[in-house]
């Protein structure tokens, strides 16, 4: 993290906030606490300013996230078929509810809007990967196959 | 030569692009072509795998194969689509083209027989080559024929980041044109002529906003593309870039060009990597081809471009809320006027279009107003984006000439049978509504809203088809949940009443916890409710979200109101979606305690003991429907 504040500008200016944050988490997967204080010396914006314009946007995260990162398609086109099902079906199996981490820090639960695969919907993602015209059997396969 | 020199050569000195002109090179290749239809949706279906078992092939049999990386088609259902071009044949089409089926496919192929039936979309007819038996030509496919592809090409064959590519598609030809021969001030008047409206969602006049920013002169200026696209249902700005990168680039210099903007900005939802990562390689390309930087080809125009990604939420595709987000704050709307036009980005004069309205810029600089008024209606020229999606045979991404209307869109999206099922369309995304069946007859043209007759407001083009397995009131209660969700707070009337609403619309989808008479007439008087809460928002908004929120109910209302009387007095969803407002039971008459439900039950609801009967306790039910169908005896009932 001493790096990556080494390595920004000496003076940043407020439009280049998100990008920040943006090339942060990528980096760290989440934005922490430290990290927003470190930064707030930085560039002059209060840590409770830094996290409340964070916090507007879904992308930032606030908290380690799994080594497997579920998505499940909350879009329209998976709504009509059916992804509710499989999201109360994935809280039943897993006990995790969107944005939650479990416990052994395996998987994250995180509902996205439209992944961009409605003509073969409903569609999961794990980290990189796709799933498509999921239904409950699979799963149940793919939540097993998260070693 | 670099490619600085062979653009100035190609755009000033109108030099014949022999070298460029890739198509026809690929194509006349004494070896086996493959086009790879690769965008984000093929991506999804398994393109990647079927590329690489293709080269698998190529290496395993030694037979070289050359692969062309370009863009889908559009039609997401034949996803993955692949062409194959092999010496003296046309390009046929192959779809559903998964890994496993490569090698089959291409031993039938290369050796000149056509692959299972299955498999075969078209072909491309080229008098030039012999034509494959009994496929049928690609612009024959009903899904095509229901298109006018102006902006999309129907089967990209060019690489989409290829700049030489893009120049053998006569790229940057408008760009030089205005560069050369026109003022901005020229620029606007043709923009202005051509009565483009903003394909975003606003449907505002381009040249109008343009010719605004350009007569004030409080610089710098900017021109900012707001490839936010954050309507659930419509992926078509992701499309156009994946497919067309450079397009977008040459329609944003225009712009950029017709305000004296010195600086271009694309906003684009960071979750679009593909699109993004296309359109870094673009800007990269036509910066090294010198179309932006300083000075210009000597003209003295100073312009650069920047791509900036958005971390996403819903309210910033909201132009003010947009530029909120770039300035490194919340994205949070602000009342308008001012207008960006006046007072935009840093305070400054600013042009936020969308991308699909710059996708129709260079046509009408190259080809004049009056061309691009060919297409379409009267006030709706030109074409439109629909991402068509639901319960559909064939969806995907389609452009549709204005004034088509809705019925002969779902002849072309729709088989028979899917056809006959469809209950209603629901066009527009969160802001827009439900069309029932009665009004399939009516032409997708912009609508001011004051034009009561015709509800119907494509917004950003989302298109979701519903059967009758689909309920009203769940997809009401859908998009309420979602502008719950994305209401930015900052309004009384949004925030509050996205949540009454949503909760008046939770309340009749699920059962009442008494059954008092009491309990049906506030059920009732929730509805009466909803329409006042929503003329309330519409007309005290800060922007689009709270205005548009309550569209949906009241469209539902209008067309579908026996559905919603349904769920409120004989607590019924014939779709079966709002399952909470069933109640299961166990007759004790019927029942004769084999237990199977028991095992049967996810929620341990059901308790007693073997041979006597069982009894379901209702507050651990989740209403999974397993007993009803497990039962042997006709004993669980749901009332
Ligand atoms: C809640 C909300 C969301 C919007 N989302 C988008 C969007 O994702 N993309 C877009 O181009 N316009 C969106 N708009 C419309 C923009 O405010 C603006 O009108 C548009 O970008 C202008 O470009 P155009 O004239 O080329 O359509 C949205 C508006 C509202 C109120
Ligand atoms: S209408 Fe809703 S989203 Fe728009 S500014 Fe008001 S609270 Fe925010
Ligand atoms: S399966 Fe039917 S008969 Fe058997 S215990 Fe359950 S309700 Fe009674
Ligand atoms: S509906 Fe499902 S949860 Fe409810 S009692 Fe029957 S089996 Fe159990
Ligand atoms: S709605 Fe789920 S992929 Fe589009």
């Amino acid at each position: 993290m001493e790096e990556f504040l080494k390595n920004l500008p000496a003076s940043v200016s407020k439009t280049e906030l998100l990008k920040i944050l943006q090339e942060f988490q990528d980096k760290y997967g989440y934005l922490d606490n430290d990290f927003i204080h470190e930064l707030s010396k930085k560039i002059g914006i209060q840590p409770g300013k830094i996290y409340g314009i964070a916090s507007f946007y879904s992308q930032f995260r606030f908290k380690p996230r799994g080594k497997y990162i579920v998505n499940l398609c909350s879009g329209v086109a998976c709504h009509i078929n059916s992804s509710e099902n499989l999201i109360n079906e994935f809280t039943k199996l897993t006990s995790l509810k969107d944005g939650e981490t479990s416990a052994d820090g395996k998987i994250t639960l995180e509902l996205v809007p439209c992944l961009g695969g409605c003509a073969n919907s409903p569609v999961v993602k794990v980290n990189d990967k796709y799933y498509t015209k999921v239904t409950k059997t699979d799963l149940l396969k793919i939540i097993q196959g998260l070693k | 030569m670099n490619l600085k020199d062979i653009t100035y050569n190609y755009l000033f000195k109108a030099t014949e692009l022999s070298e460029i002109n890739k198509f026809n090179r690929d194509i006349n290749l004494d070896i086996p072509v493959v086009f790879a239809f690769r965008s984000t949706c093929s991506v999804i279906a398994g393109i990647d795998d079927t590329i690489s078992y293709i080269e698998k092939y190529s290496n395993e049999n030694s037979i070289k194969i050359k692969i062309v990386e370009t863009s889908c088609p559009g039609l997401c259902s034949f996803d993955p689509v692949i062409g194959v071009k092999i010496p003296g044949r046309t390009l046929i089409l192959l779809k559903n083209l998964y890994y496993y089926e490569v090698f089959s496919v291409f031993d039938s192929i290369l050796n000149h027989f056509l692959p299972d039936t299955k498999l075969i979309l078209a072909q491309i007819y080229d008098e030039k080559y012999n034509s494959w038996p009994e496929v049928p030509d690609f612009f024959s496919l009903k899904q095509l024929k229901i298109q006018k592809r102006n902006i999309l090409k129907p089967i990209n064959t060019y690489s989409p980041i290829s700049i030489t590519d893009y120049f053998a598609k006569n790229g940057f030809k408008a760009f030089a044109k205005v560069l050369t021969k026109l003022t901005p001030n020229e620029v606007c008047s043709i923009i202005e002529n051509s009565e483009l409206k903003g394909r975003g969602g606003g449907g505002f006049f381009t040249g109008k906003k343009w010719r605004k920013a350009l007569e004030n002169n409080n610089n710098p200026k900017y021109f900012i593309c707001n490839a936010d696209e954050s309507d659930p249902g419509s992926v078509a700005g992701r499309m156009l870039i994946e497919t067309d990168p450079f397009r977008l680039i040459e329609g944003m210099l225009i712009g950029a060009y017709a305000i004296n903007a010195s600086k271009a900005i694309i906003y684009v939802r960071n979750t679009y990597t593909l699109a993004i990562d296309r359109l870094k390689k673009a800007i990269e390309q036509t910066k090294s081809a010198g179309l932006f930087g300083d000075d210009i080809f000597g003209s003295g125009i100073n312009l650069n471009i920047e791509i900036v990604t958005g971390p996403v939420a819903y309210v910033c595709g909201e132009e003010t809320a947009l530029i909120s987000s770039l300035e490194g704050s919340r994205g949070m709307p602000k009342p308008k006027p001012p207008y960006p036009s006046d007072k935009g980005f840093l305070e400054k004069p600013t042009v936020v279009n969308n991308v699909e309205t710059i996708f129709n810029i260079p046509f009408i600089i190259l080809n004049g107003a009056e061309s691009f008024k060919q297409t379409g209606v009267k006030s709706s020229y030109g074409t439109k984006l629909f991402t068509i999606s639901g319960k559909v045979d064939y969806p995907g991404v389609y452009e549709i000439e204005l004034g088509t209307n809705i019925a002969d869109v779902l002849t072309a999206v729709c088989d028979d049978e899917s056809l006959n099922s469809i209950k209603a369309v629901h066009i527009g995304g969160p802001s827009g509504g439900f069309v029932h069946p009665d009004k399939f007859y009516e032409k997708l043209v912009f609508n001011d809203s004051k034009n009561k007759s015709n509800d119907i407001w494509f917004g950003a083009g989302s298109f979701v088809v519903l059967n009758k397995s689909n309920c009203i009131v769940d997809v009401c209660k859908y998009f309420l949940d979602f502008d719950v969700n994305e209401s930015c707070g900052k309004c009384i009337p949004c925030r509050e009443g996205t949540r009454v609403l949503y909760d008046i619309l939770k309340r009749i989808s699920e059962r009442p916890v008494t059954t008092s008479k009491h309990e049906t007439l506030q059920r009732f008087k929730g509805v009466t409710q909803l329409e006042e809460i929503a003329v309330v928002m519409q007309e005290t908004s800060l922007c689009g979200l709270g205005q548009n929120a309550p569209n949906s109910i009241l469209t539902g209302l209008k067309y579908f109101r026996n559905e919603f009387e349904e769920h409120i007095y004989e607590k019924k969803c014939d779709a079966g979606v709002c399952r909470d407002l069933k109640l299961y039971s166990i007759n004790i008459e019927n029942c004769v305690g084999c237990g199977l439900c028991v095992k049967r039950c996810p929620a341990d609801a059901i308790i007693g003991s073997l041979h006597s009967a069982h009894f379901i306790v209702q507050e651990r039910c989740i209403k999974c429907g397993n007993c009803f169908k497990i039962c042997k005896f006709n004993a669980v009932n749901i009332i």
